[in-house]
């Protein structure tokens, strides 16, 4: 993997904040990389270093050049943790007082207990190293005990190879050097949380968390579905069975570690305030929570006029032709809707290219409806162009975070009708507590849900005086709460105040006096 | 299983067999080091021609290779007697020297995956064989280690919750365990289920019921070719069995209207194939379920074919409630 060249600004005091990062940046564009890209340009009196975690080398390419202000990178690979097996390996004499705070950790987490769990390991190292230790019979000794104690029933193979899994990942994290810096700054929980966690553990420096969507909830979707993880205990449909597998075996280290991460973080951010239910479940507390919403840059769209109410009734999808932008339910809403407004013109904006079979699969829909003359797929745009001959926008999208095209719409001022996920309902009617209340920028719908998206969308194209109203609330919204500058400004404030933070007290049990 | 206690192989023969092997091998090698260092000694002295020590040698290599492999077993392993015979061959008393030494080392390499004697032996190669997948225990003998181990559907387990009452009422939990079984182990009819998951109050439910509706529509498509395929030119009872599931996608609101098609399409030709004139219909509606019986019965309707409806509704009666059918039999016969 080539690694961005970060420019050598660490001093010996090390850097501002140290970004801790897992499978995006610099490698994967778009989402969580183009925000951290953002952040760092955004800042440029604060110096980053990032660690970036990842399964193994992947072979990718940089994607996004090294800021100025970026010092260092370093990777962090999960999945390759271990020594060579010696022929004669040894057993250290607290293999049993390991267990037990591993087991702790992976199942109930919390910030003592991966203080505990870092104690107990610097003992081990005296021993031998975190990476012979992986590949010895102590370990042996300890996938046993863990076996017999956290899934007695379930399969000890499958067992085996899950827990190596896991704790190979958990020791690279403990056994990385961690990079100098005034602040620890992860994007996530899982892996990357319980490297922050370690970080405010062990040099007493504020740990912060944004997460742009619940990772903990993320993984336990991916897991609840997965056909990779077997279920070797056959519980029928029984949802309230004991009997502990693989999948709550995972979901359950997941969960730990997050409620580690939220434990030790000092501030936790989000996108938007339903993201903080879960991580409120999680165990995060209440004075740790806050929302920081991702910002545009607002002039880019003023100039764009709405649409004029004579020329062709005109909606828009703008988004990638993929199953998860569900553009076939928008299709279906194009065609209900073109029953009542025969002259309707739907586009489609965004690339095709993505999944081509799906994007075979609209067009032979739209074919089978007879839209041809209604429904339009432009491909990858300029939006700017397109804007101004917008009504009304629609989003059918089945998952999103925050998505931008909405704010986009919103500074151009046109109304939207976006489904019911991620921050829509607070971008589109706005947060309980806005203050002054700007109205509903557009509507709501249930997912997948064509005769709705449909009913609304007829409603802002046919009642000029709603399709203003909504546009200038959503215009007035985004830009009272939703600019780049305002959220540059959250995070250069955070990190200014957090720079300041004398070092809070370290874990008793990792204070000289702790360590052995 | 549990790693402390995998159920031991125990072979006697075999692990005889391999010992008895074992020592022939060893006193092969060591009459072969004898033999061949007299004829060392032989060669170094001038009476001795040198034809008549290459032809010693010869004759004790022919003697070793009969010692070696005659009356063994077919099939057993002949590596280190093969491997023994060629270094004496090419190096004499110092190849026989070479094998005496190698013997023991090699004794402990095949212990571990292979033909190695004893219960420590066969508990390794039972393991490596469950790594590699490469044999499967007798069905009973795999019921028991299941039911043993614990992992077997409990008897005091309550009968499952109505899902749809779950994602209305259910805990978090229980929604997103619910979702996640619809995911793995979708049927259309769990459809509703989702699409009240997809309008729940509670956006962690949304949203993964809209990852459950992306999985299982990626999954279904994959389903319809496959059994548009293995339905091509099918016949008989074994292809009408797919008849329920096709019938029950065709009305599935999350396949596609093409797909639906092709299910429609599929189903009609097996039907067609299966109940040409002449067919056997007692024996299909044996063995169909209870979506095939009904999709056999619409095609019978529309073909009005009603003596063969006739005979599908008989055997189909009886093989549902056999009990009550036999007792009516006899009474019928009684009266």
């Amino acid at each position: 993997m080539s690694a961005p060249a970060a420019a050598a600004l660490q001093s010996t005091d090390g850097v501002d904040v140290c970004l801790i990062v897992e499978g995006c940046y610099p490698y994967v564009p778009g989402g969580v990389s183009s925000w951290l890209d953002w952040l760092m340009k955004s800042q440029p009196e604060t110096s980053f270093s990032i660690v970036s975690l990842w399964p193994r080398p992947m072979g990718l390419a940089s994607r996004y050049p090294a800021p100025a202000n970026l010092a260092s990178f370093q990777h962090l690979y999960l999945q390759q943790f271990g020594a060579k097996p010696k022929s004669r390996g040894r057993v250290p004499p607290n293999t049993d007082q390991l267990g037990d705070r591993l087991t702790r950790l992976m199942t109930e987490g919390g910030a003592a207990p991966l203080a505990d769990l870092i104690d107990e390991l610097r003992r081990t190292r005296v021993h031998m190293g975190l990476d012979e230790l992986f590949n010895s019979p102590a370990a042996w000794q300890l996938v046993q005990d863990m076996y017999r104690r956290e899934m007695p029933n379930g399969s000890f193979l499958h067992y085996f190879w899950a827990w190596r899994a896991l704790l190979s990942g958990l020791l690279a994290v403990l056994e990385h050097p961690l990079p100098k810096a005034h602040v620890y700054h992860t994007i996530s929980t899982g892996y990357a949380g319980l490297l922050a966690a370690r970080a405010r553990l062990e040099t007493g420096r504020p740990a912060v968390l944004t997460e742009h969507g619940i990772y903990t909830n993320e993984r336990r979707i991916e897991l609840l579905m997965a056909d990779w993880v077997a279920d070797t205990i056959d519980k029928g449909h029984a949802l309230d069975d004991p009997r502990f597998d693989l999948r709550d075996m995972w979901v359950r280290a997941f969960e730990a570690y997050a409620r580690t991460c939220y434990d030790a973080a000092t501030s936790i951010i989000t996108l938007y305030s339903d993201n903080q239910g879960p991580q409120r479940n999680l165990g995060a507390g209440e004075e740790k929570l806050a929302v920081v919403a991702n910002g545009i840059d607002v002039r880019k769209f003023a100039h764009i006029a709405p649409a004029p109410a004579s020329s062709r009734p005109t909606m828009a999808l703008i988004g990638r032709v993929v199953p998860i932008k569900d553009v076939k339910t928008y299709i279906e809403a194009a065609r209900i809707l073109a029953e009542r407004i025969p002259d309707l013109r739907a586009w489609v904006i965004g690339p095709v290219e993505e999944d081509p079979e799906y994007d075979a699969e609209c067009r032979r829909l739209v074919a089978e409806h007879g839209l041809e003359k209604t429904v339009a797929f432009t491909g990858a745009v300029n939006i700017l162009d397109y804007l101004g001959q917008i009504h009304v926008l629609v989003l059918t999208s089945l998952s999103e975070s925050q998505p931008l095209v909405i704010l986009e719409a919103g500074a151009a001022g046109i109304p939207f009708v976006a489904t019911d996920v991620g921050s829509c309902r607070e971008i589109i009617e706005g947060r309980a507590d806005e203050t002054p209340h700007f109205g509903p920028g557009g509507e709501i719908t249930h997912l997948a849900a064509a005769d709705e998206i449909a009913a609304a969308a007829g409603r802002l194209l046919t009642d000029h005086s709603w399709r203003r109203s909504a546009g200038d609330a959503l215009k007035a919204r985004v830009s009272a709460h939703y600019t780049s500058e305002q959220a540059a400004g959250a995070y250069s404030t955070l990190y200014e105040r957090l720079k300041k933070m004398p070092d809070l007290s370290a874990s008793p049990a990792l204070s000289p006096q702790g360590a052995d | 299983m549990t790693p402390a206690s995998p159920r031991a192989v125990n072979d006697p023969d075999r692990a005889s067999a391999h010992s008895a092997a074992h020592t022939r091998d060893a006193a092969g090698a060591l009459l072969a080091l004898a033999g061949e260092t007299v004829v060392l000694l032989l060669g170094f002295s001038s009476d001795v021609a040198v034809p008549v020590t290459l032809a010693l040698h010869a004759a004790i290599v022919a003697a070793l290779g009969i010692f070696l492999f005659a009356g063994r077993e077919q099939g057993s392993d002949v590596s280190m007697a093969a491997t023994i015979l060629l270094v004496v061959m090419v190096a004499g008393p110092a190849g026989a020297a070479v094998a005496l030494a190698a013997l023991p080392l090699y004794n402990r390499e095949g212990a571990a995956p292979g033909a190695a004697p004893g219960a420590a032996s066969g508990v390794l190669k039972e393991w490596y064989e469950r790594l590699a997948s490469a044999g499967r225990p007798e069905p009973a003998t795999e019921l028991y280690d299941r039911i043993m181990s614990g992992r077997v559907p409990r008897l005091d387990t309550p009968a499952p919750l109505n899902f749809s009452s779950v994602i209305e009422q259910g805990t978090l939990d229980e929604r997103q365990k619910a979702l996640g079984l619809i995911a793995r182990h979708f049927h259309p009819d769990y459809t509703p289920v989702l699409e009240a998951a997809l309008k729940s109050p509670e956006p962690v439910v949304r949203v993964q019921a809209a990852a459950v509706v992306a999985h299982v529509k990626a999954n279904l498509k994959t389903r319809i070719k496959r059994l548009s395929c293995e339905g091509k030119d099918a016949s008989g009872p074994r292809a009408l069995m797919r008849l329920g599931e096709m019938q029950a996608l065709q009305g599935c609101s999350l396949v596609d209207r093409p797909e639906q098609e092709i299910c429609r399409a599929t189903a009609l030709g097996i039907l067609e194939r299966s109940l040409a004139a002449g067919a056997d219909i007692a024996s299909v509606a044996a063995v169909s379920d209870a979506g095939a019986g009904a999709a056999i019965e619409r095609y019978l309707l529309n073909s009005a074919r009603f003596r063969d409806l006739r005979v599908l509704r008989r055997v189909r009666s009886i093989t549902q409630h056999p009990a009550l059918r036999l007792r009516r039999s006899a009474a019928r016969h009684a009266a």
